[in-house]
């Protein structure tokens, strides 16, 4: 992915997929799991609201970066979990290298504010 | 989950997909959905206030649903789902059930001749040997889904896709065996312009140059025929179980969310 992929207008989107991805890494999770994770973990910073997570979800099961597979808990109850496959492994950390070098680029310009 | 009914429904309404895909998108946002309610009243909420939280919670705006509609579409499944929406009044099953007659009655009639086996080209045989391992896998998913009825998710569509690609096969097989035998006969007779025009106009050889192209177009044909017959019967096939399939689905995602 180029700068110009990772562009003003897909940072959202971006974001978005590295948050899911980076949970995603410490193990299996389901959807319900990977919201209240991320909220929790910045302590309320960044609310998910699932309906924007489920297309995110299903592009990333759908692009090969994360696989989905459903599991019985009880008799009527099936869910979805979520895994990271390899080749997301290597999304998710080109995903990480392009935020910061948006963050360094972003701070040297904005930085100017500070003084 | 029926205290999220209305809501999945308008959801499921809402998604232009085929039911299945439909149904496991609707089952992911239930188990969701059940999470969030059991979440709220924890956290103290009254039933009402915790469904209106878990509502709100998981709200599917319509630039959401837009998004999974594209991410799913794909034109293979419009066109699996076209096929298995279209029978459905008794016209359209009567048409379908003369046509699997009729595929029956002709692929028994030239089979079953003598004249057939000695006339027809060598792609012949793998084409229904690709027939007879769709039979024994079809006759093993009837059995589990007919009489056995053991529905495992997880297997119900094994083998399906080994089906479809057998009909594939058959109709590659099929089109390239009917293009090479009249390629053959071709080399031997046709594309030597001058040679057949010689041999056509000269009277010693016109009898077995004739006789060459009549066998070369009967195993051209031959090839050709079984192979679309095969082709249409696997597809056949293919198309019933999976009806099956896709109704077993259907059932179990409503008989979960109804709960």
């Amino acid at each position: 992915m180029s700068f110009s992929d990772f562009g003003i207008t897909n940072l959202a989107k971006n974001c978005n997929e590295t948050l899911i991805l980076a949970i995603l890494f410490e193990g299996k999770k389901h959807g319900y799991q990977l919201a209240l994770e991320i909220e929790n973990k910045s302590e309320g910073y960044f609310k998910f609201n699932h309906g924007t997570l489920y297309p995110i979800l299903h592009k990333l099961e759908k692009d090969g970066f994360i696989k989905g597979t459903w599991k019985q808990e009880g008799p009527k109850r099936k869910r979805k979990y979520y895994t990271l496959t390899t080749a997301g492994k290597i999304y998710g950390q080109a995903q990480l290298a392009h935020w910061l070098k948006f963050f360094n680029y972003f701070l040297d310009i904005a930085g100017e504010l500070k003084q | 989950m029926n205290r999220f009914l209305s809501f999945l429904k308008k959801i499921n309404n809402k998604l232009d997909l085929p039911q299945t895909t439909k149904s496991k998108i609707i089952l992911e946002m239930a188990a969701d959905l059940n999470d969030l309610y059991n979440y709220y009243l924890g956290e103290g909420l009254s039933e009402k206030e915790a469904i209106q939280k878990a509502h709100e919670k998981i709200d599917v705006s319509d630039e959401a649903l837009k998004q999974l509609i594209e991410i799913h579409q794909t034109g293979f499944k419009i066109f699996l789902q076209s096929l298995s929406e279209k029978v459905v009044n008794r016209w359209e099953r009567a048409m379908m059930a003369l046509v699997v007659f009729m595929i029956v009655v002709i692929s028994t009639w030239i089979i079953s001749s003598s004249q057939f086996f000695k006339q027809a080209s060598p792609f012949v045989w793998p084409i229904l040997c690709f027939a007879f391992i769709t039979v024994i896998i079809a006759l093993t998913k009837f059995y589990h889904l007919y009489i056995k009825k053991d529905h495992n998710m997880k297997t119900l569509s094994a083998g399906m896709t080994f089906i479809f690609i057998l009909g594939g096969l058959s109709l590659f097989v099929g089109m390239f065996g009917y293009f090479f035998e009249i390629y053959l006969s071709g080399g031997y007779t046709i594309l030597p312009a001058v040679s057949l025009f010689i041999n056509l106009f000269t009277l010693t050889s016109t009898a077995n140059v004739m006789t060459d192209i009549t066998d070369s177009l009967l195993r051209s044909s031959s090839v050709g025929m079984v192979g679309l017959l095969m082709t249409i019967f696997i597809g056949l096939i293919w198309f019933i179980l999976m009806n099956k399939i896709w109704k077993i689905e259907q059932a179990e995602c409503e008989f979960l969310l109804a709960e």
